[in-house]
C-alpha cells in the first residue's frame, strides 16, 4: 500500500450496526454508485447470512464470499493451510510468552502509578514503566511481524494459480463496484482473508466503509480489548500488525461496552501505551471519516486521554 | 424504625401495638449491614430457623417478642452470601417446617424448595435472568435404547439458536438435565452466554437417571450408558466436533460423582468436566459417618483415589463453603493437579442447592468452552 493511496482514499470508520444507523449515513456522505462489494468472512461459516445487510446497500451489491472462497483454496491448495496453521502455531508460542511478560510489566506499571511517597516524585518511574509496557508491544509487533513476512515468503501466494483465480475473479467484481464494505467479526479472520485475497490492492479505486473489526483489520496494528470477560482481568494486547490503511487511530469498536469507562488508571494505561495512536471508542452511533488525510469524528465520537478519560475526538 | 433481634426479642414500644401492621408492610427478612432478622408471626410453642449452613447449630432457636406472637431472630450474613432456610413451627409438640409466609423469595429444588435470603451484596447475575432480546435455543427429545441398563432412557437436547449443520459444535453432557432447567434455569444461561459470546454454540445432552442414587454412585453401567450408548447416538445426529476436547460433562452432588466416574471409566472420552458440589466422600481411616446412600459413593471414591489415572485433561469444581462437602471438593483440587490435570476450583457464600450451582456455570462453562467474546467485535 503506498502512502498517497493510504491518505486518499475515502475511508470511514464505524462501530456495531445494531440499527444499520451510522451505516446508512456512511453511505450517503460516501455517495456510493452503483453495487457494493461486502465483506462478511467475520462472521465465518455464516458468511453468507447477510440479507439484513444486503438491504441496507445499493441494489446488486454483491457478497465477496471470503470465507467460503478460503475454505475452497485450503481444500483444493493443503500446502496452504499447513503453512498458516504453522505460522499460528508459532504466533500462540510468541502470544503466550507475551502474555506472561505483558501481566507482569502491566502490574508493575500500575503498581508504581499508585505509589505515593512523601519524599520523592515517582513521575520518572511511572513513565519508565509504562515505556516498558510500550517497548513490550512494540518488540511483540515485530516479532509477529517477522514471522508473518516469513511465511508469505514460503506462502508464495502471487503464485499459486488458484489464488490468482480467486485474485482474478474478485479483480472482476471490484471493477464493477462503487465501493467496499467490510462488517464486523472475527478480527484476526478478517485480515487474513483481506491478505490472501490481497483484496486493498485489487479495491484500490474504491471507497471504503470498515465496520467494527474490519476497521481495527484496517489498523496498523490490532489491539484486543474487553474488561468484562468471564474469567476475569484481561489486559488489552496486540494481536499483530494490520493492513496499515489507518493511520493515526487505533479503532475500539464498541469500546464503551466493552471497556469499564470508570477505571481511569486503565484506561489511562490504555492510552499511553499506544500514544500517539488516538484509541477511538467506536459506538454504535459513531462514525470517523477521512477527509483529505485528515480524520474526522462525528459529534459523539470519543477518545481516550492519557488521563483516562474518553474526551471528544479531536482531528487526527 | 428498631426492630426484633436475637439478643432483645423486643418490638419498640412505639411500634408495639400496631405490630401486626408493622409487619404487614415489610418484606422478610429484613436485610441490612448489620445483619438479617428473620421474623415469624403466629401461634407456637417454639419456632427453629432452619438452615443448611454446616458448621452452625441446626437448632437455631427463634426467640417470642415478649407480648406478641412475633418470633425473631437476628443472624449476621457476609457479603455476597446466600442462604436458604425454612421456619420449623413448633405445635401440640409436633415440628412442622415451613417456607417464609413474609419472603416471596423461593429457590425451588426437586424436594419442594426454601425460603432464600440474599446477603448484602448479592444480586441474581443478569445472565441468568430471561432477556427478551436473546435467540433461545430449541429442545428435541431423543431416546436411546440402552443395554446397559436394559431399558430405554429419554434424553432431551438442547439445540443452540442459528444452529447450522455445516458447522461442529461442542458438547455437554449434563446429569440431573431436567432439575438443571428447572431450578438452575440452564436453557436462559445457555442462551444469555451464547448471546453474550462468552460460550460457543453447544449442544446440550440433558439426561435423567431412572434410580438416582444408585446410578449416580459410581455405578459402571452409567459409565457405559453415556459413553457407549448417549454419546455415539448424539454424533450421528448432530454435527459435532469429533475430538474429546469438544466434550463436557456437567453433574452436582451426586451427579458431579456420576459425572467423575464415567470420565474415569472412559479416560478418552471427555477431555473436560465441571463439577458442582460433588459428593465426593471418602475414607482413609474407618468407616464413613454419611448415610448408607454413601456406602457406593465412597468405596468409588477410594478406589478413585486408589488409582486416579487421568480421567479428564480440565476441570472445573465448585463448591458452596456452607456445605459439608467444601472438605471432600478441597481436597480433590491438589489431588487432581497431582496428577497433571488443570483445575480451576471456585467457591461461593452458598450451600448445596441448585441456585448455587447455577450461579457458578458462567465460571465453569466459559472456562471450559472460553466464547469468541475476546476476539470478536461485531
Amino acid at each position: 500500500m503506498n502512502s498517497s493511496e493510504t491518505a486518499q482514499r475515502p475511508l470511514v470508520l464505524l462501530g456495531p450496526q445494531p440499527e444499520f444507523a451510522t451505516l446508512r449515513l456512511a453511505l450517503e456522505r460516501l455517495r456510493l454508485r452503483g453495487p457494493v462489494a461486502l465483506v462478511t468472512a467475520g462472521w465465518e461459516e455464516d458468511e453468507a447470512e447477510d440479507q439484513a445487510w444486503r438491504r441496507m446497500l445499493p441494489p446488486r451489491s454483491v457478497n465477496l464470499g471470503l470465507f467460503k472462497r478460503t475454505e475452497h483454496l485450503f481444500a483444493a491448495d493443503p500446502e496452504i493451510i499447513q503453512l498458516l496453521q504453522r505460522r499460528q502455531d508459532e504466533l500462540r508460542h510468541l502470544r503466550d510468552m507475551y502474555r506472561v511478560r505483558l501481566g507482569f510489566a502491566i502490574r508493575g506499571a500500575q503498581h508504581v502509578e499508585q505509589a505515593t511517597s512523601d519524599l520523592v516524585d515517582f513521575a520518572p518511574e511511572r513513565t519508565s514503566a509504562v515505556d516498558m509496557v510500550r517497548q513490550l508491544d512494540r518488540e511483540y509487533l515485530a516479532r509477529t511481524s517477522a514471522v508473518c513476512e516469513r511465511y508469505e515468503r514460503l506462502l508464495d501466494l502471487d503464485h499459486r494459480p488458484l489464488v490468482r483465480e480467486h485474485r482474478q475473479q474478485l479483480g472482476k467484481i471490484l471493477q464493477a463496484c462503487g465501493g467496499l464494505v467490510i462488517a464486523g467479526g472475527h478480527a484476526a479472520i478478517i485480515l487474513n482473508r483481506l491478505q490472501i485475497f490481497a483484496l486493498l490492492p485489487l479495491a484500490a479505486h474504491l471507497p471504503i466503509v470498515a465496520c467494527s473489526a474490519g476497521a481495527m483489520a484496517l489498523a496498523s496494528q490490532i489491539v484486543f480489548f474487553h474488561d468484562g470477560i468471564p474469567q476475569g482481568d484481561t489486559n488489552p494486547e496486540v494481536l499483530r500488525a494490520g493492513m496499515g490503511l489507518v493511520q493515526g487511530i487505533l479503532p475500539l469498536p464498541d469500546g464503551s461496552r466493552r471497556l469499564d469507562l470508570s477505571h481511569r488508571s486503565r484506561l489511562g494505561m490504555f492510552a499511553q501505551r499506544f500514544a500517539p495512536l488516538a484509541c477511538v471508542l467506536l459506538d454504535a452511533d459513531t462514525w470517523l471519516m477521512r477527509d483529505q488525510g485528515v480524520w474526522r469524528g462525528s459529534p459523539h465520537a470519543r477518545q481516550l486521554s492519557p488521563h483516562g478519560a474518553a474526551e471528544e475526538f479531536v482531528s487526527v | 424504625m428498631s426492630r426484633p433481634n436475637a439478643a432483645h426479642a423486643r418490638l419498640p414500644a412505639d411500634a408495639a401495638p400496631h405490630y401486626s401492621k408493622w409487619l404487614a408492610e415489610r418484606e422478610m427478612p429484613v436485610v441490612e449491614d448489620s445483619g438479617v432478622t428473620f421474623l415469624f408471626q403466629g401461634p407456637a410453642e417454639r419456632v427453629f430457623l432452619r438452615h443448611w449452613i454446616y458448621g452452625l447449630p441446626a437448632n437455631l432457636e427463634m426467640h417470642r417478642v415478649e407480648g406478641t406472637d412475633i418470633w425473631a431472630r437476628t443472624l449476621r450474613f457476609p457479603e455476597g452470601s446466600r442462604i436458604e432456610y425454612k421456619f420449623g413451627v413448633v405445635r401440640n409438640h409436633h415440628e412442622q417446617w415451613i417456607h417464609d409466609p413474609k419472603n416471596p423469595r423461593i429457590a425451588m429444588d426437586p424436594f419442594g424448595g426454601n425460603s432464600v435470603v440474599y446477603g448484602p451484596g448479592y444480586q441474581i447475575p443478569a445472565w441468568a435472568q430471561t432477556a427478551p432480546q436473546v435467540p433461545r435455543g430449541i429442545f428435541h427429545e431423543v431416546a436411546v435404547a440402552s443395554r446397559a441398563f436394559g431399558d430405554q432412557r429419554n434424553i432431551r437436547v438442547y439445540v443452540p439458536a442459528g444452529y447450522r449443520t455445516y458447522r461442529r459444535y461442542r458438547l455437554l453432557i449434563v446429569h440431573d438435565g431436567d432439575d438443571y432447567l428447572r431450578y438452575s434455569s440452564l436453557a436462559t444461561v445457555l442462551d444469555n452466554l451464547i448471546h453474550r459470546l462468552e460460550i460457543p454454540p453447544l449442544v446440550v445432552a440433558l439426561t435423567n437417571p431412572h434410580q438416582r442414587l444408585q446410578e449416580y454412585a459410581g455405578d459402571p453401567r452409567h459409565a457405559d450408558h453415556l459413553v457407549l450408548e448417549v454419546l455415539p447416538e448424539l454424533q450421528q445426529r448432530y454435527s459435532l466436533i469429533q475430538e474429546s476436547s469438544g466434550r463436557c460433562m456437567l453433574g452436582a452432588s451426586f451427579g458431579g460423582v456420576a459425572a467423575l466416574s464415567t470420565a474415569w471409566r472412559h479416560p478418552a472420552a471427555f477431555d473436560n468436566l465441571i463439577l458442582q458440589s460433588g459428593s465426593f466422600a471418602f475414607t482413609d481411616i474407618g468407616e464413613h459417618n454419611r448415610s448408607p446412600v454413601f456406602d457406593p459413593v465412597v468405596a468409588f471414591m477410594n478406589e478413585f483415589r486408589r488409582n486416579p489415572g487421568i480421567p479428564a485433561k480440565r476441570i472445573f469444581v465448585s463448591c458452596g463453603v456452607y456445605e459439608s462437602l467444601i472438605y471432600e471438593n478441597r481436597s480433590l483440587v491438589p489431588f487432581l493437579q497431582s496428577r497433571g490435570i488443570e483445575v480451576n476450583f471456585a467457591e461461593a457464600r452458598d450451600g448445596h442447592n441448585w441456585e448455587n450451582w447455577r450461579d457458578r456455570l458462567r465460571d465453569g462453562l466459559s472456562w471450559i468452552f472460553p466464547g469468541p467474546l475476546w476476539v470478536t467485535y461485531l
